[in-house]
């Protein structure tokens, strides 16, 4: 049991060791960023995102390509920055501050209730607690079957192994949503000027309409260099790969 | 019939048109007034869908009165209608000092045929009735206005600065001067000067008569191609002043333009192709001594001079290996307010330096054809030495999260943040191999149980020789482990219910010789064992005391067992 308790604090120490990457560079790409060299600040940004994977990268990046009126590519960053950080009000601002510049109609980009808790809840509970509860839940879980094998039938046993795996199976479910939602790619951003949405995947279709760039659109089905996208509620089509970036 | 604009301090722009209601076959003659603006470009009528321009004139009007000036600029159109109907002429945009102006829109009724009075037909009122009667026959005062161009100088090279200077020599009082044509000359480069605030006349004595004169026009030329180049003329519209003039009557309006011009303009020297032409200086600022490393420094330099500085390229710092530069923020100013043109422009070079030690900026150069000294001019910075220190901050202090990241409003412009700590968000635990090994640990120790206790149990039950052998072991080892024979009692008692079957209530010193000699066992290992177990049966609850040490004949006893179980069949 000892034994147990300091492997699961030697676990927990290595998390937080892993984290907080210690970034002078940040800070000196942000000093750039208020000098007003914008280009070198999008550049500094872009190495350390290399790097680290960071909402706050993402969205100063966006900052960047807005000062430089790059605004198709200051969506693209911004909508990164909203896929790590579903609840930061300041990057749902800047989204709506773009698409003004864009010259897009207003999209509200408000979420629903569940989503919008969903959202809460993802922010406060990490997708590393979530492995690690479960992890510690399928221990328990053996644990107790083991416990049952050598002791036989206990009553506190065989509800300990219930509720542990009641647990597991609630952790698991957890972490499989999560890494679901991380690794689902199901937005896109037009980069091509009058970029062109097709009844089928292919040139030879019928030209339904033309999508301005920047426009941010719905994946739907991906064929060879070909996707299916939703523009709104009802506008879809086809639209060439290469038009698009997949978020 | 207007449609005037918001306006902003000085700055008006107002659209009219000649009339509300044409034929379908007349032409609207369409004005927009611009004033406030030196110089404006044409407005854009791309807007205007439901009219085709025929014709299109630009005036200026530059008003001299009580020792105040103002510019107004006429873009005039003659418009034809596409079609008959209620048309619109809409609202029109023009941008100038940083404002948008915008004109109503205005509503014309467009019926088939034609509304014009034919030519030739006079309106009824021929004559003009409220004219004053003395100035229905008053005769005119002469009229002695000239205008006189002043180039300097005649011959350049190719981007050499020309000044163009436009006097008006007068004996009659001016009250404006408008510029007719386009202030577009083709094969230069031009920046026309503001129109003169206040312009005060100098008497000038020409040709044996005074007059007064006046600066109404200046721009500096940059030729871009060799040859005889023309300024052509430039033709204004002079409103004049005259004696006894009424609030009702008009104004009288004469044209005088200039004569065309032609400069020499000879092409570079070979060597010289594509450089700047004129005098300048140039000025680099030094970097601090020492920098850290991947912090970015500002290199500042400044050129100024009297050549074409709208044009002019800034010298350019190539990267190199220790050090990366990015595209510079310059900005250019010019000076009108000398004889010649004159202007600056100063750039900064962001740069980093990617790893600590002494590191060389190579020297920035700047390259201009002097035309007075006919050569080619370079001046060209030192070379800039840095030393450049490792960036320790990492390790000076922990990075402290400044209080969570700051979301900053920047103005009425964009958040931004500022903090100093960003963790990996793709550091994910579950995608690593150790959490995977971890993960499939339990499960590896369960599956080894279940075999055990399922399989290998009962397997080891059904063999007689393999349960003899584990009963022999686990027993062996629990002697091993105790300390005083009092314990090792119920461990031989075990022993022998399991591996001969005999009861605990029956276990006495003759059953267990008897079950051991029928089992094959020497008497005189019977009698060891025995005499082992009466001392174990002995010290089993006699109180102990703590120097004995049993672990000798707790040994002896496993040897005597270990004898018998090889012996029993």
């Amino acid at each position: 049991m000892k034994k147990t308790g300091i492997l699961l604090l030697l676990l927990m120490g290595f998390g937080p060791a892993a984290w907080g990457e210690k970034t002078p560079a940040f800070v000196l790409a942000n000093q750039q960023y208020e000098a007003g060299h914008y280009a070198a600040a999008l550049d500094a940004y872009s190495r350390i995102a290399a790097r680290v994977v960071n909402w706050k990268l993402e969205f100063n990046m966006g900052n960047c390509c807005v000062k430089l009126e790059r605004f198709v590519d200051a969506k693209i960053h911004y909508l990164k920055a909203q896929k790590l950080a579903p609840t930061r009000r300041e990057i749902r601002d800047n989204l709506e501050y773009v698409d003004e510049r864009l010259g897009h109609e207003k999209v509200s980009r408000q979420v629903g209730f569940l989503a919008n808790l969903w959202n809460h809840f993802s922010a406060l509970v990490s997708l590393n607690l979530i492995s690690l509860l479960l992890l510690l839940s399928v221990v328990l879980l053996n644990g107790f079957f083991i416990a049952l094998l050598w002791r036989g039938r206990r009553k506190w046993l065989q509800y300990g192994l219930g509720f542990a795996l009641m647990a597991s199976l609630l952790f698991a479910g957890l972490q499989a949503v999560y890494q679901h939602r991380i690794d689902r790619r199901d937005t896109a951003v037009v980069t091509r000027s009058q970029a062109r949405l097709r009844s089928g995947p292919g040139k030879g279709y019928t030209v339904l309409f033309t999508l301005r760039s920047g426009l941010d659109v719905r994946v739907l089905e991906k064929r060879e260099q070909w996707l299916q996208v939703a523009a709104g509620e009802d506008v879809a089509g086809w639209i060439e790969l290469a038009a698009v970036e997949i978020i | 019939m207007a449609g005037v604009c918001l306006s902003a301090q000085k700055v008006e722009f107002s659209a009219r048109v000649h009339a509300q209601r044409i034929g379908l076959e007349d032409t609207l003659e369409f004005t927009l007034t611009l004033s406030g603006v030196d110089n404006p470009v044409p407005p854009d009528l791309s807007d205007l869908t439901d009219f085709a321009v025929q014709s299109r004139s630009q005036s200026t009007e530059f008003r001299m009165l009580n020792g105040r000036t103002s510019h107004l600029t006429r873009f005039e159109y003659r418009l034809s209608p596409r079609r008959t109907g209620t048309l619109t002429v809409p609202a029109l945009r023009y941008e100038a000092r940083g404002q948008i102006l915008v004109t109503k829109p205005i509503q014309v009724e467009v019926v088939k045929g034609s509304v014009a009075p034919p030519p030739g037909q006079r309106s009824l009122f021929g004559e003009d009735l409220f004219a004053f009667p003395r100035e229905r026959g008053r005769d005119q005062e002469p009229v002695d206005v000239r205008l006189v161009t002043d180039v300097s100088p005649r011959s350049v090279v190719v981007g050499q600065q020309i000044m163009v200077r436009v006097r008006l020599l007068t004996r009659n009082t001016v009250r404006a001067v408008n510029l007719l044509t386009e202030p577009s000359i083709s094969g230069f480069w031009q920046e026309w000067f503001p129109v003169p605030r206040s312009s005060a006349g100098r008497m000038r004595e020409v040709d044996g008569k005074e007059y007064t004169e006046y600066d109404i026009r200046k721009v500096a030329l940059f030729p871009n191609q060799s040859g005889n180049l023309t300024i052509p003329p430039l033709e204004f519209e002079i409103i004049l002043a005259e004696d006894g003039m009424s609030f009702f009557s008009e104004p009288r309006r004469i044209t005088r333009s200039t004569a065309p011009e032609t400069i020499e303009v000879r092409p570079l020297p070979d060597e010289a192709t594509g450089l700047p032409a004129g005098d300048f200086q140039f000025k680099v600022e030094s970097l601090p001594q020492s920098v850290k490393a991947h912090e970015m420094v500002t290199l500042k330099l400044r050129i100024s001079g009297n050549g074409n500085m709208k044009t002019l390229g800034v010298p350019q710092l190539e990267a190199g290996p220790f050090f990366q530069t990015f595209p510079p923020k310059v900005n250019r100013v010019l000076d009108h307010s000398g004889k010649w043109l004159r202007g600056t422009v100063s750039a900064e070079i962001p740069i980093t330096f990617r790893r600590a030690g002494a590191v060389s900026l190579p020297p920035l150069e700047l390259r201009w054809w002097d035309p007075a000294a006919q050569q080619i001019r370079v001046m060209a910075s030192s070379p800039m030495t840095v030393k450049v220190m490792e960036n320790r901050a990492a390790g000076e202090k922990e990075a402290v999260p400044a209080g969570g990241a700051e979301a900053v409003r920047r103005g009425r412009d964009i958040h931004h943040i500022q903090g100093e700590e960003i963790t990996d968000q793709s550091n994910y635990w579950n995608r690593s191999r150790w959490y995977t090994r971890l993960l499939l640990l339990p499960f590896l120790l369960s599956l080894v149980t279940v075999i055990y206790r399922g399989i290998w149990e009962p397997l080891i039950r059904r063999s007689r020789r393999l349960e003899t052998r584990r009963i022999l072991s686990r027993t062996l080892k629990d002697l091993l482990r105790q300390n005083d024979l009092g314990c090792a009692a119920g461990i031989i008692e075990n022993y022998l219910s399991r591996r001969l079957g005999m009861k605990l209530s029956r276990m006495n010193a003759a059953t267990i010789a008897r079950a051991l000699e029928e089992r094959g066992v020497t008497e005189r290992e019977i009698r060891e064992f025995l005499f082992l177990k009466e001392k174990i049966d002995s010290t089993r609850f006699a109180p102990r005391s703590g120097e004995q040490d049993d672990s000798k004949d707790l040994r002896r006893l496993a040897e005597v067992l270990r004898r018998i179980d090889g012996k029993i069949k």
